[in-house]
């Protein structure tokens, strides 16, 4: 049942963050400056696909997901070790830009790379048959 | 004489592989019972971070520049003469781990947007001072 529940947050999950990937590589192939309101979007994306792995992960370890971003956090620092929650912030820093959308776009990219690097954990915590593709995170490295 | 020595060498070795393995929770259990037990003096970074523990809860104005000063203050005790991003930085490349870096960043911006904005999200800036806090242990961890 668990594993029911977790496989139906990662597929939304996965959608989301190919759909990220997509829109987000169109978007800054056309300039960063100039679509900050589409960035704003994908970086909404990835938020929702990132707490879709937590929640995946809270439901495996048999607790109901809140959905509440408190909650979620609250998770990441029961499973997280200081030098991988030391990387919360960039994920952060994407759930600001999708209301406010005025980092630099050096500031936009480093938070893409620490939030890919959060990915891969969340992910290396799901069982092997349950885990994502790489293509989920990897265009946040490249981006 | 020796076997001592080496027996206690084992021990600080395996307290400290323990403590680079526990999870943030456990971590911030471990500060929180070790500050009871002994109240950082001033002045000290820890002492420092307390009192900007405080006044980020309160939301005071002020609580970001405390929090920067205590990170800055542990920093120049370190290196006095070097600028404190060369130091970060430093450490994120002998760590071969950037979440340092990202986490000194936080906490500079937090006042960033205090100085800007004259206020801070408060969920922001309880994350922040959690990133403070785990940037001192780093520190601590990289240089004895």
């Amino acid at each position: 049942m668990a594993d029911l529940a977790s496989a139906t947050y990662l597929e939304y999950a996965e959608s989301r963050l190919r759909e990220a990937g997509e829109r987000g590589e169109r978007a800054m192939s056309n300039g960063y400056a100039h679509n900050r309101g589409e960035l704003a979007k994908v970086a909404s994306l990835i938020w929702d696909g990132a707490m879709d792995v937590l929640s995946a992960l809270i439901t495996l370890d048999g607790d109901s997901p809140s959905g509440r971003s408190s909650d979620l956090r609250q998770y990441a620092r029961q499973v997280m070790t200081r030098d991988q929650y030391s990387l919360w912030r960039d994920l952060a820093r994407l759930h600001n830009f999708q209301h406010k959308p005025n980092h630099s776009e050096t500031v936009f990219r480093s938070s893409c790379r620490g939030t890919a690097s959060l990915l891969e954990l969340f992910n290396g915590r799901l069982p092997a048959q349950l885990q994502l593709p790489a293509e989920c995170w990897e265009w946040l490295v490249g981006i | 004489m020796e076997m001592v020595r080496c027996a206690k060498m084992i021990a600080e070795v395996d307290d400290a592989m323990a403590n680079a393995e526990v999870t943030v929770a456990e971590f911030f259990d471990d500060l929180k019972r070790q500050r009871r037990a002994a109240p950082p003096q001033m002045p000290s970074a820890e002492a420092m971070i307390e009192l900007a523990k405080e006044a980020l809860g309160r939301e005071r104005k002020d609580g970001p520049a405390l929090l920067l000063a205590a990170v800055n203050y542990r920093i120049g005790e370190i290196a006095p003469d070097a600028d404190p991003w060369t130091v970060i930085n430093r450490v994120a490349k002998a760590r071969q781990h950037a979440g340092i870096a990202s986490s000194y960043s936080a906490v500079v911006d937090l006042k960033a947007e205090a100085d800007q904005h004259g206020g801070y999200d408060r969920a922001d800036a309880e994350l922040c001072y959690e990133l403070g806090e785990i940037v001192l242990s780093l520190l601590d961890e990289h240089y004895g």
